[in-house]
């Protein structure tokens, strides 16, 4: 499934922006001679489309996204592994913040079900999914860069008073929603029959809990990972530009506007990968999880 | 079309078979137990007639300068409410503005994204087979990237502008409404009516349209409910990152953008327009939590 | 049948007999939208040592409840009064940690869906040695060699490997008698069955109703057997009760209370059962009008509204409890 999604992504990529107006390569297009020499040579826009798409999609397989469109001297690549790091670095940490709070927070709130507790973890979840990050972002830096002066409120120099914000905004609305969405299958499997028959067992609230109820619980909300990681590579595009990091969230939104078509094409297929593995790790750990997915 | 669908459109007050007027009745009453969604269709309902009516009402006009008034904090004199931007445009005729912009996509690329979403997915649904396998794999494909990337490249193809980003979102959003539609038409498809309608000697895209759609409309309108807060996210979203709405056309994303970047000097122009946007979006996904509680007992 | 091996403690038979379990006006109601509802209302009934008790009844009359209840498994909302002892000891009411010593060693439970009831993601074995590794203490190879021989009782075939598989590789009588062994386990002195065989096949029911009635009696365990069905109470019980309505009916030793049923309801119960060993006339009875969807408020008796015998005091006075020692009926028509 993998396979064939990868290969949609980078055909729809590539034809999409042959069509663009003023792209790379719109014939009409008025670009400096070098940057049409390097296209020429990259793409060989002389041959037919086919081979052209060949040829780039051999290219991509071999992490070659061709000569970047505005930046003359650097590939799509290099800018690429420029900004990956920084960008991995703050996805991991919100990836793992969010998912332990969240899956600590929906299992709370469900075991405290109807509680002021679980109305409070609600509550904060609501409005952690309804308020965007391009909100909450200029938000925190008001409050903590600029009120508390506690933080930088912009910028990157690789230490860890510039990740924390970033990190924190990145992590809020996924917190939000792992917490309701644990909640919600954490209650459906306290209720479950598998439970109540630990509890006849007399097995005690806390390993009828961690052995019986978390599993079955936690499947959806590990399910939703595959997703959490796509919101997170999305929210990453929005938090590089308020925090000013130099990651590919802010290469792609640049070449974005500055009609850097291959540079464009070059995230998009990345993203695309990185959401594929992320789906495939996600896949291994279910089926260690759940057994009758195993043996299928 | 169905009851529910039929009411939820027309209003209760419509005529309805007694029992589809008897099981919307449950709903209804369930919805208007439910305080956060009434909460919400109040708040939506304020937030909508302000940005519909406020620019005729309000003695600003959004897009005049007044170099006088640069930057003025919210206040009561001078009768700019919610205060200036940088460049002395009053900040609420300027959100209301935005407002009607951000909402008109959210309602509209929402009922692209439904007219797409059916179609496709009754279709997939109703010939099963070879088609759908094709059909659905293509939904799978789509669903593996965020659509905003999707919908980024797009409007880089059709141009910057209200219309495309229109159309773009339009165009990418329908992908779960096609599941449900075709869920919804795979049970439908063997019902006796549908064999009747066969045997009848109907023809399949005439079936579609008259038997299958008409019924899949509850459950899809309960799902819009939640597509119109995505749709004005990706909006605000794109318009935020400067690849959305464009100047001197201005959008909640635009407003939030621009007050980002002054927030040091003029907090308030950041904070007014996430207010506003930040309550429409509650408002509506306590109003789709309301509506699918309230149809759809299944989800309880 | 390896019964002398199962028992690690002298069987019933050895044991001083004698009332294991005492329920006092066992009443059980849930708060609802509507109010307080009882689904049991005032049910006392002993249970004696290696006994098996019949709780017979339609759905919504409360049976499972009643399990439920002593069981301390009851739904958020539900609450029970009165008075359960379980070897003299007050269960009811007993905080969870102090109940959790009790259920799986002293008392345990099987249920209606052997499919849903085991963990899905665990293994068998997990299953069964966590049982005996919290109430007994033993160690993981003990109680991993005590939970296979369990599983020969309940003959499933090649037990040591068998014990490693998920419980979906298992068909739903094999799954039966898995959580049959997983609840007599430690021993207990109460196995409480909540119609255990309802789910399976019919051909499978006969052998799991057998193989509890037999390791029951080995191991010396009282049963609790909760059903619909006639037949198995019929075949396996000592004695029944008759619930309707959240009420006791009838009650007393199995052979002569399906001999001679008293109670009206009993007897429309009987007459709507088919029997194989005799010739039917014509068509079964039904009985008109519908069980109660939830235990009927305290004036009169429940089962009056669809009483062909009733008269005006059904309705307005509770019938008492006639009592000879060895029956029970509740009905102001029938006498004892």
């Amino acid at each position: 499934m993998s396979i064939p999604t990868l290969f949609a992504i980078i055909a729809i990529s590539f034809f999409m922006i042959r069509v663009a107006p003023g792209g790379p390569f719109d014939a009409n297009r008025k670009a400096t001679p070098e940057v049409m020499a390097n296209l020429n040579k990259a793409y060989h826009l002389d041959e037919p489309l086919p081979e052209q798409f060949g040829r780039y999609l051999w290219g991509v397989l071999h992490l070659d996204f061709g000569p970047s469109f505005k930046y003359r001297d650097y590939t799509v690549s290099e800018l690429i592994f420029r900004g990956f790091p920084i960008s991995l670095e703050i996805g991991l940490w919100a990836m793992l913040i969010s998912s332990t709070v969240g899956i600590f927070l929906g299992t709370f709130a469900a075991l405290k079900q109807n509680s002021a507790w679980d109305y409070t973890v609600m509550t904060i979840g609501m409005t952690g999914i309804a308020i965007p990050t391009f909100v909450t972002a200029p938000i925190y830096q008001l409050i903590f860069g600029l009120a508390l002066g506690w933080l930088p409120v912009a910028g990157w120099d690789g230490g860890w008073q510039h990740k924390v914000l970033p990190i924190l905004a990145l992590s809020i609305p996924n917190i939000a929603a792992i917490s309701r969405l644990t909640r919600g299958s954490m209650i459906e499997s306290l209720r479950s029959n598998h439970v109540r028959t630990a509890r006849a067992k007399g097995l005690g609230v806390r390993l009828t809990v961690t052995r019986h109820a978390l599993l079955g619980g936690l499947l959806p909300t590990l399910a939703y990972l595959g997703p959490a990681t796509a919101g997170i590579v999305t929210g990453s595009v929005v938090i590089e530009r308020a925090f000013a990091i130099p990651g590919i969230g802010r290469y792609f939104v640049e070449a974005a506007s500055n009609r850097d078509y291959t540079l464009v094409m070059g995230t998009v297929i990345f993203y695309g990968v990185l959401i594929i593995i992320a789906n495939l790790i996600v896949d291994l750990l279910y089926s260690l999880v759940d057994p009758k997915v195993r043996y299928e | 079309m169905s009851e529910a669908a039929f009411e939820l459109i027309h209003g209760s007050d419509h005529g309805a078979t007694v029992a589809g007027r008897s099981k919307l009745k449950d709903g209804f009453g369930r919805m208007r137990r439910n305080k956060m969604a009434m909460v919400g269709l109040v708040v939506l309902a304020i937030i909508v007639l302000a940005c519909a009516l406020g620019p005729f009402v309000l003695p600003f006009d959004p897009n005049a300068s007044d170099f006088d008034s640069i930057s003025i904090p919210p206040a009561f004199e001078g009768g700019h409410l919610f205060g200036t931007d940088d460049l002395g445009r009053d900040l609420l005729a300027r959100v209301l503005e935005g407002g009607r912009t951000s909402l008109l996509i959210g309602v509209l690329a929402t009922v692209v994204a439904i007219t797409i979403g059916i179609s496709y997915g009754s279709i997939a649904g109703f010939f099963g087979g070879a088609v759908d396998t094709v059909m659905m794999r293509i939904v799978d494909v789509l669903y593996s990237l965020p659509f905003l990337f999707f919908v980024i490249m797009l409007t880089m193809v059709l141009g910057r502008g209200i219309e495309s980003i229109l159309i773009a979102i339009g165009a990418l959003l329908w992908l779960t409404i096609a599941v449900i539609v075709r869920g919804q038409t795979l049970s439908l498809k063997h019902k006796e009516f549908i064999e009747a309608a066969r045997a009848g000697g109907m023809k399949p895209f005439a079936i579609v349209r008259q038997h299958i759609i008409p019924n899949t409309i509850g459950p899809v309108i309960v799902y819009a409910s939640l597509l119109v807060p995505e749709v004005i996210l990706g909006e605000s979203f794109l318009s935020y990152l400067g690849l959305g709405v464009q100047e001197p056309q201005s959008s909640w994303g635009t407003l939030i953008d621009g007050g980002a970047q002054a927030m040091d000097t003029a907090p308030w122009q950041l904070i007014v327009p996430g207010l506003f946007l930040a309550a429409t979006l509650f408002s509506l996904n306590f109003i789709a939590d309301g509506l699918r509680d309230a149809f759809d007992p299944k989800d309880r | 049948m390896a019964s002398t091996k199962l028992a690690e403690r002298p069987a019933a038979g050895v044991r001083p007999s004698g009332t294991i379990l005492e329920i006092k006006d066992l009443t059980v109601e849930f708060r609802t939208d509507s109010g307080k509802v009882a689904a049991v209302n005032g049910v006392s009934f002993d249970l004696k040592a290696g006994e098996i008790v019949g709780i017979v009844g339609e759905s919504g009359s409360g049976k499972s409840q009643i399990l439920m209840s002593l069981m301390g498994l009851l739904a958020k909302n539900g609450s029970a009064s009165g008075s359960v002892k379980l070897r003299g000891q007050e269960i009811l009411g007993m905080k969870d940690d102090e109940l959790d010593k009790l259920r799986g060693a002293s008392m345990s439970m099987i249920f209606q869906d052997p499919m849903t009831s085991l963990n899905p993601f665990l293994r068998v074995s997990t299953q069964l040695t966590e049982v005996l590794v919290k109430h007994r203490g033993m160690g993981k190879g003990e109680a991993m060699k005590r939970s296979i021989e369990m599983l020969d009782a309940v003959s499933i075939p090649d037990a040591a490997k068998r014990i490693r598989l998920y419980p979906h590789e298992f068909s739903g009588g094999m799954r039966q008698r898995v959580m049959i062994s997983m609840a007599l386990l430690c021993q207990p002195s109460i196995l409480f069955a909540d119609e255990p065989t309802t789910a399976l096949d019919v051909t499978v029911q006969a052998q799991i109703l057998d193989l509890m009635k037999d390791l029951a009696a080995d191991l010396g365990t009282s049963v609790v057997l909760v059903t619909h069905d006639l037949g198995v109470v019929a075949s396996l019980c000592d004695r029944v009760i008759v619930l309707y309505g959240g009420r006791i009916m009838e009650s007393g030793p199995a052979e002569t209370l399906f001999a001679d049923p008293k109670h009206p309801y009993t007897r429309g119960l009987l007459a709507s059962t088919p029997r194989l060993d005799e010739q039917t006339h014509g068509e079964l009875h039904t009985i008109p009008g519908q069980p109660p969807a939830v235990a009927t408020a305290a004036l009169g008796c429940p089962f009056e509204p669809r009483c062909e015998f009733r008269e005006a005091r059904c309705k307005t006075v509770r019938p008492i409890i006639q009592d000879n020692g060895e029956r029970t009926v509740a009905c102001h028509v029938v006498s004892l």
